[in-house]
C-alpha cells in the first residue's frame, strides 16, 4: 500500500495539531479488561454469537425461552415496548430483537438492565440468555416447561401467569 | 504480509523535537507482545487508581466484549481487515484496525465504499488519560492519514469512517474537519463521524 | 509494495455488463470491485462455515429474508 504522505507532511501536522486526540473504536480500558489480545473468542462464545445462539440455549434447554419470559414479564408490567425500553434504559430496537428473535443473543447490559426493570435475577437470566455456559439441570427444567406452557397472547392469561409465576419462583430462588 | 510503509514524525513533548517512527502495513506478533507487556500495565495501573464508580460499569465493559467478539475476525487475516502499527524507540506507539466493507453513511455519497476505522489507539504513555507526562505526539495524524491513503488506494477516493471515544470527539470534528453524524444508538452511544474525499483531500495537503 | 499476481478473468457477455454497470456505479474498477466481491464472499463464507445466516433485514417492518446462499 503506498502512503499519499511523507515525513515533511507529518512535521507540517505537528505543528497545526493542537491534541492528538485521537482514539476511536474501542476504549483501551474494555480491551485491557476482557482479556488476552487478539481476543479469543472460545467454541462456545462462537456458537453463542447473535449469529448461532442455539448451542448455548440448548445449554438451558429452550431456544426462544428468553423471549418469551421478557415478553410476559412486559405485559404482566402492561408495558408497550417503548414503555419497558424506555424505563429499562435499553434500545428499543434490541428489545424487539430480544422477543421477536430465538437465537438473539443481546448484549450483557441489557440483560442487567432487564433484569433490573422486572426484578429477575441477573444470574439466572444471563444463563438463559445463553451469557453464562452452565450446568444447571434444574434451571434447564424449569426453562423447558415454562417454554412449552408460555404461547403468544395480547392478554396474560391465567394459564400463562401461572407459568409465568411459577417459573420466576424458580428464579428467585435459585439467586448464588 | 507486513511492509514499512514510510517514516513518519512524532513530536517528543520533553525535548520539543521531532523523532522518526515508522508505520507497518499489519499488527504483529511483536506488537501484540508490546500491548500485552507495556500498554495493558499502565491502563490497568490507571484503572486501579480511579475512585469506585469512575470506570465503567462491569456490565458495560462487558457489553465492549460482546462487540468486540464480533471483531476477533479483525485478527484472523481475513481479507476486509487491514491494520497498522506506529513504532519507534523499539516500542509500538500507536495501533489501527481498517474495514474495507463497510459503506458511508452520509447521504450524499450513501452506501458508497468507504474505509471504517475499527479501532485507533494511541499508546497509554502518549496518552493525557493514562499520564500527566505524555511522551509523543502525533500518532493520530500519521494513523488517519493512513486510512485515507488506504482509502485513495482501494478506490474509495479517500473516504473514511469512524466511532470517536468521547474525549476525541472535538479532534475529529474540529482539526481533522469530519462531518459529525451523530451518536450511534447501535455502537455503545459513540458518535459516528464520517470523511468525504474533499475533506481527505484538504487532510492530507 | 507487496507484489501483485495478475490473472486472466473469463466472464459470460451477461457477467461483463453486470460487472461494468457496478463498477460504474460504485466508481470502482473492476480489479477494485472483485477485489471487494472476494472480500465480502471470504466473510460470508467464514461464517456459514460457523453456521450462521445470512439475512437481509426490512428497514421499517425489520421482516428477515434469508439470502439464498450459493
Amino acid at each position: 500500500m503506498k502512503m499519499h504522505v511523507d515525513y515533511e507532511w507529518s512535521i507540517r501536522k505537528l505543528k497545526e495539531d493542537p491534541s492528538d486526540e485521537s482514539a476511536a473504536g474501542i476504549p483501551l480500558e474494555a480491551l485491557v479488561k476482557m482479556g488476552p489480545v487478539p481476543p479469543v473468542v472460545s467454541r462456545d462464545e462462537k456458537a453463542a454469537s447473535p449469529g448461532g445462539a442455539v448451542s448455548a440455549a440448548r445449554a438451558i434447554g429452550a431456544v426462544g425461552a428468553l423471549g418469551r419470559l421478557i415478553n410476559l414479564l412486559r405485559r404482566r408490567d402492561r408495558l408497550s415496548l417503548e414503555e419497558a425500553a424506555l424505563k429499562a434504559q435499553v434500545d428499543l430496537a434490541e428489545l424487539l430483537r430480544i422477543e421477536k428473535e430465538e437465537h438473539y443473543k443481546p448484549r450483557p447490559r441489557t440483560i442487567v438492565q432487564l433484569a433490573g426493570l422486572f426484578k429477575v435475577p441477573v444470574d439466572q437470566l444471563s444463563k438463559i440468555a445463553g451469557l453464562k455456559i452452565a450446568e444447571d439441570p434444574a434451571l434447564e427444567q424449569a426453562t423447558l416447561k415454562f417454554a412449552a406452557h408460555s404461547e403468544q397472547l395480547t392478554q396474560l392469561s391465567k394459564t400463562e401467569r401461572d407459568a409465568l409465576n411459577e417459573y420466576l419462583a424458580v428464579l428467585t430462588q435459585r439467586k448464588k | 504480509m507486513r511492509e514499512l510503509l514510510g517514516h513518519f514524525a512524532l513530536l517528543n513533548r520533553a525535548s520539543g523535537k521531532e523523532e522518526r517512527a515508522e508505520l507497518y502495513s499489519q499488527i504483529d506478533a511483536k506488537n501484540l507482545s508490546d500491548f500485552t507487556r507495556y500498554w495493558r500495565p499502565m491502563v490497568a495501573e490507571r484503572l486501579s487508581q480511579l475512585p469506585r464508580g469512575a470506570t465503567p460499569a462491569d456490565a458495560n465493559l462487558q457489553d465492549w466484549h460482546w462487540d468486540w467478539a464480533q471483531k476477533a475476525e479483525v485478527f484472523t487475516g481475513r481479507l476486509a481487515y487491514r491494520s497498522f502499527a506506529l513504532e519507534h524507540a523499539d516500542r509500538t506507539q500507536g495501533l489501527m484496525v481498517c474495514s474495507l466493507v463497510r459503506r458511508v453513511r452520509e447521504k450524499s455519497r450513501l452506501n458508497q465504499h468507504l474505509v471504517y476505522i475499527e479501532f485507533v489507539q494511541t499508546a497509554p504513555w502518549n496518552n493525557r488519560h493514562y499520564t500527566t507526562t505524555p511522551v509523543y505526539k502525533g500518532v493520530g495524524n500519521t494513523m488517519v492519514a493512513a486510512a485515507i491513503s488506504l482509502s485513495l488506494e482501494e478506490e474509495f477516493e479517500g473516504r473514511i469512517g469512524l466511532h470517536s471515544l468521547p474525549q476525541s470527539e472535538a479532534w475529529y470534528r474540529e482539526y481533522c474537519q469530519m462531518t459529525d453524524l451523530g451518536v450511534d444508538d447501535q455502537y455503545q452511544g459513540l458518535r459516528y463521524f464520517e470523511m468525504t474525499s474533499e475533506q481527505a483531500a484538504r487532510f492530507l495537503k | 509494495m507487496l507484489e501483485r499476481k495478475t490473472m486472466t478473468l473469463n466472464l459470460h457477455e451477461s457477467e461483463m455488463v453486470v460487472l461494468d454497470t457496478l463498477a460504474e456505479r460504485k466508481g470502482l474498477s473492476k480489479t477494485a470491485l472483485i477485489r471487494q466481491a472476494l472480500r465480502l464472499y471470504q466473510s460470508v463464507e467464514e461464517r456459514l462455515e460457523q453456521g450462521q445466516k445470512f439475512f437481509f433485514e426490512h428497514p421499517l417492518s425489520k421482516e428477515k429474508a434469508e439470502l439464498i446462499v450459493l
